[in-house]
């Protein structure tokens, strides 16, 4: 099972809420800092994505996180290598 | 202020919280009517006594006593408009609300020196100026949860800007709101109960970092006194909760069965975010420049 980067708009939207998720532009190479996500909205963000494919994020590869690009092919390479 | 300027949450979203009921509130509020955190002093202390006591601690942090006119920007059930003037010779005390409920109850009890009205701060145009101005518990509301911090920072300078056009040099403004804890390390259960009160409790709201409000005010106010008293706050919600859960029974006949669950749950979070540092709670005292 593999999460797209759609998928993890649709969930960054979700968790923003509101007016503000409507208007926020998202690329791949946007970088969680731009667009503002507060510790709040990432924790909701990661344990969504985490509950969606049956996986933990390794701590301290997911704190090397920048992008959104980065946290899709986090998620994979998580699930891929899932035992 | 232009149509782009966001100036706070709707008076629906307000109305959905405050004008839950009147009577459901009293139930557990205390005599003092006051919906926000309490400064205490001692193992010994009441919540009524705490409650007088900060409002007492903005009043004298703005310099209010004997002044000719405070405004008061989320008045709640008028509590600081009451002790401005009944306490510390404030000529008139002006509150603002948007909860028509809120200011219903106020004029159950008039004071030709205290007048409520039901309008938004960016919408406040007196005919003259005032010569401290108090927040209390309002901040939360001026911008929601989604907006980008640029959006956030926008919005809270409005109201800084604004509180500086009512102000002379030199005049005080007291704030105080929630803020964002410093400990980001946030399991499951308590990111699950703070979206549920994002969600369900406080519509349209949002924490501010503390940061956020001082860069709001720069160029306008100087800061003169920050305090941080998160257990203050942790302590006022457990009090509210025990005082809710005595009066269940009356609560439920009130507002129902759910949204009784709703406030139990909502303020058993408070509690332990409070003393997990998740939250903060922020009295500052700024001086106009």
């Amino acid at each position: 099972m593999v999460i797209t980067f759609e998928e993890v708009c649709a969930k960054i939207r979700k968790t923003v809420r509101g007016r503000g998720a409507d208007t926020l532009v998202i690329e791949e190479d946007s970088e969680f800092a731009d667009l503002g996500l507060s510790s709040l909205q990432i924790a909701d963000l990661v344990y969504g994505l985490e509950d969606s494919l049956d996986i933990v994020l390794d701590p301290a590869r997911a704190a090397d996180v920048r992008t959104v690009g980065d946290l899709v092919a986090l998620a994979n390479s998580t699930a891929a290598n899932r035992t | 202020m232009t149509s782009q300027d966001y100036a706070g949450a709707s008076p629906a979203a307000i109305e959905s919280h405050y004008d839950l009921s009147n009577d459901f509130y009293a139930l557990w509020l205390g005599e003092s009517t006051v919906y926000s955190c309490a400064l205490w002093a001692g193992p010994d202390d009441d919540l009524d006594t705490a409650q007088f006591r900060k409002l007492d601690y903005f009043a004298e942090g703005v310099r209010a006593a004997g002044t000719r006119r405070v405004l008061d920007v989320g008045c709640g059930w008028g509590a600081l408009t009451r002790r401005l003037v009944t306490a510390h010779d404030v000529g008139r005390a002006v509150g603002l609300t948007l909860s028509p409920g809120q200011a219903e109850w106020i004029g159950r009890r008039p004071d030709p020196r205290t007048e409520v009205r039901v309008e938004n701060w960016a919408d406040h145009h007196p005919d003259e100026p005032y010569d401290a101005v108090i927040s209390i518990g309002a901040f939360e509301h001026f911008a929601h949860y989604g907006m980008t911090p640029d959006a956030r920072l926008a919005a809270y300078r409005e109201f800084f800007t604004r509180c500086r056009e009512w102000l002379p040099a030199g005049g005080r403004l007291g704030v105080q709101t929630n803020i964002k804890g410093n400990n980001l390390r946030l399991d499951r259960a308590t990111v699950r109960e703070m979206l549920f009160i994002v969600d369900a409790i406080f519509p349209e709201s949002v924490l501010p970092a503390l940061d956020e409000v001082i860069a709001a005010a720069t160029g306008l106010f100087d800061v003169v006194s920050v305090r941080n008293d998160p257990d203050d706050y942790a302590r006022t919600c457990a009090e509210w909760l025990r005082r809710l859960t005595a009066n269940r029974d009356r609560a439920v006949k009130l507002v129902g069965e759910e949204r009784t669950a709703d406030y139990e749950r909502y303020l058993s979070a408070t509690v332990k975010h409070f003393q997990r540092r998740h939250q903060g709670l922020a009295r500052l005292v700024f001086a106009a420049v």
